[in-house]
C-alpha cells in the first residue's frame, strides 16, 4: 500500500486578465515532483481543462492551487484514487460551494448501507451529481476583455 | 498498494466433535494467524468467541483448505479483507450454508452505487447480506464435544 495516488483536475470558468492567467499557470505547476502538462494561451480562446497529477500525497490538492482557483472564481472537479487510508473521492467546487463524495472502485458515487434511506445523504448525493455535471459542461476559457468574451460567445454559437 | 492485504476471520457455531478440530487449529497456526496465544491452548468445552487476523493474504482470498475445515466442522464464519491496488475491501459471510459476498466501502459497509439506486434486487441482496452478517456476529462460538457438555453450557448461559 502507498500514501501516494494520482489525481485529475478539471477546471471550468473564465480567466479575465493576463495576470490571472499567469498566476493560474504557476499554481497549476506548484509542486516540482508533480507531473502536469500546463499550457496557457497567449490569446483569447478555450483552454484545455483537464490536468493529471501523478503521485499526489494522499490525493490532497496543493493549498496554493486551491486558493488560486477560489480567488479566480473558477469551478473545478478534483478526483483522486485510493491510498492505504484514504478512499477514492471527487471534490467539486461549483459557484463557490464545495461538494465531496466517495467513489466506488468503479468510479461511481455510492450510498453506504446505513445511508440508503437517509434523506440527507440522498440529497447530498444529488447535489454532488448536479454540481459535477454543471462543471463538466462548463467551458474553460481565456477572455481578458469584454470584447474577447463577446467574440468567444459568438464563436460558440456557430455550427 | 499491492496484491496482498490483511484479513480477519471470525468463527461462530458449536464444535461438537474433536474430529477435524486439530486440523483447523493447525491450519490457523500455519497461516500465521495473529491470535497465537489463544491457539496454543487446547480448546475446552464452552464459549470460544474467536477472531483471527492475517497478514499478506493474496488478493484477500480465504485459504481454501481452511475454509473446507471450517465447513466440515459445521461452523459459520465472517471473512473480511482490506483492499489491494486493483480490488476493493470485501466481506464474505457463511451462515447456515449460505454464502454472501459483498464489496465494502472504506467505512466497512456494503454500498449501493448511484446507477443501482432503483435496483430492488440489489437492495434486497444488501439487506440479506446484513442480516446474515449480524446473525453470525450474534452467534457464540462454542466447543461442546458431547450433548451433555452442550447442555451444561446452555445451563450456565441461562444462569443469572
Amino acid at each position: 500500500m502507498s500514501h501516494h495516488t494520482d489525481a485529475t483536475l478539471m477546471v471550468a470558468g473564465t480567466i479575465t486578465s493576463p495576470a490571472d492567467r499567469d498566476r493560474l499557470g504557476a499554481a497549476l505547476r506548484t509542486e516540482d515532483d508533480i507531473d502536469v502538462d500546463v499550457e496557457m494561451p497567449e490569446e483569447a480562446g478555450p483552454i484545455g481543462k483537464t490536468y493529471i497529477y501523478e503521485g499526489t500525497y494522499k490525493g490532497y490538492m496543493d493549498s496554493v492551487l486551491e486558493q488560486t482557483l477560489a480567488d479566480l472564481g473558477l469551478s473545478y472537479t478534483w478526483t483522486h484514487g485510493a491510498t492505504d487510508d484514504i478512499e477514492r473521492k471527487t471534490i467539486v467546487v461549483h459557484e463557490g460551494k464545495r461538494h465531496a463524495h466517495a467513489l466506488s472502485i468503479f468510479g461511481e458515487p455510492y450510498l453506504c448501507a446505513s445511508e440508503l434511506d437517509c434523506p440527507r445523504a440522498r440529497a447530498a448525493l444529488h447535489a454532488f451529481l448536479a454540481a459535477r455535471a454543471a462543471v463538466e459542461a462548463l467551458p474553460f476559457v481565456y477572455a481578458p476583455s469584454a470584447h474577447a468574451r463577446l467574440h468567444l460567445h459568438t464563436q460558440k454559437g456557430r455550427p | 498498494m499491492g496484491d496482498r492485504t490483511t484479513a480477519t476471520l471470525h468463527l461462530a457455531g458449536t464444535i461438537t466433535t474433536a474430529d477435524g478440530l486439530e486440523g483447523l487449529w493447525a491450519s490457523l497456526r500455519s497461516r500465521w494467524a495473529l491470535e497465537r496465544a489463544q491457539m496454543a491452548k487446547a480448546p475446552k468445552p464452552g464459549p470460544l468467541w474467536r477472531t483471527y487476523s492475517f497478514n499478506e493474504v493474496n488478493y484477500g482470498r480465504l485459504y481454501q483448505e481452511l475454509e473446507s475445515q471450517i465447513l466440515a466442522l459445521g461452523l459459520s464464519y465472517v471473512w473480511e479483507h482490506g483492499r489491494g491496488h486493483d480490488y476493493p475491501a470485501c466481506m464474505q459471510v457463511w451462515h447456515a450454508g449460505t454464502l454472501h459476498h459483498e464489496q465494502l466501502s472504506h467505512a466497512q459497509e456494503p454500498y449501493l452505487e448511484y446507477s443501482q439506486r432503483d435496483d430492488a434486487e440489489r437492495r434486497a441482496a444488501i439487506a440479506a447480506f446484513l442480516a446474515a452478517r449480524d446473525a453470525v456476529f450474534a452467534q457464540p462460538f462454542l466447543y461442546a464435544p458431547s450433548a451433555h457438555s452442550l447442555l451444561a453450557i446452555h445451563a450456565q448461559k441461562d444462569q443469572p
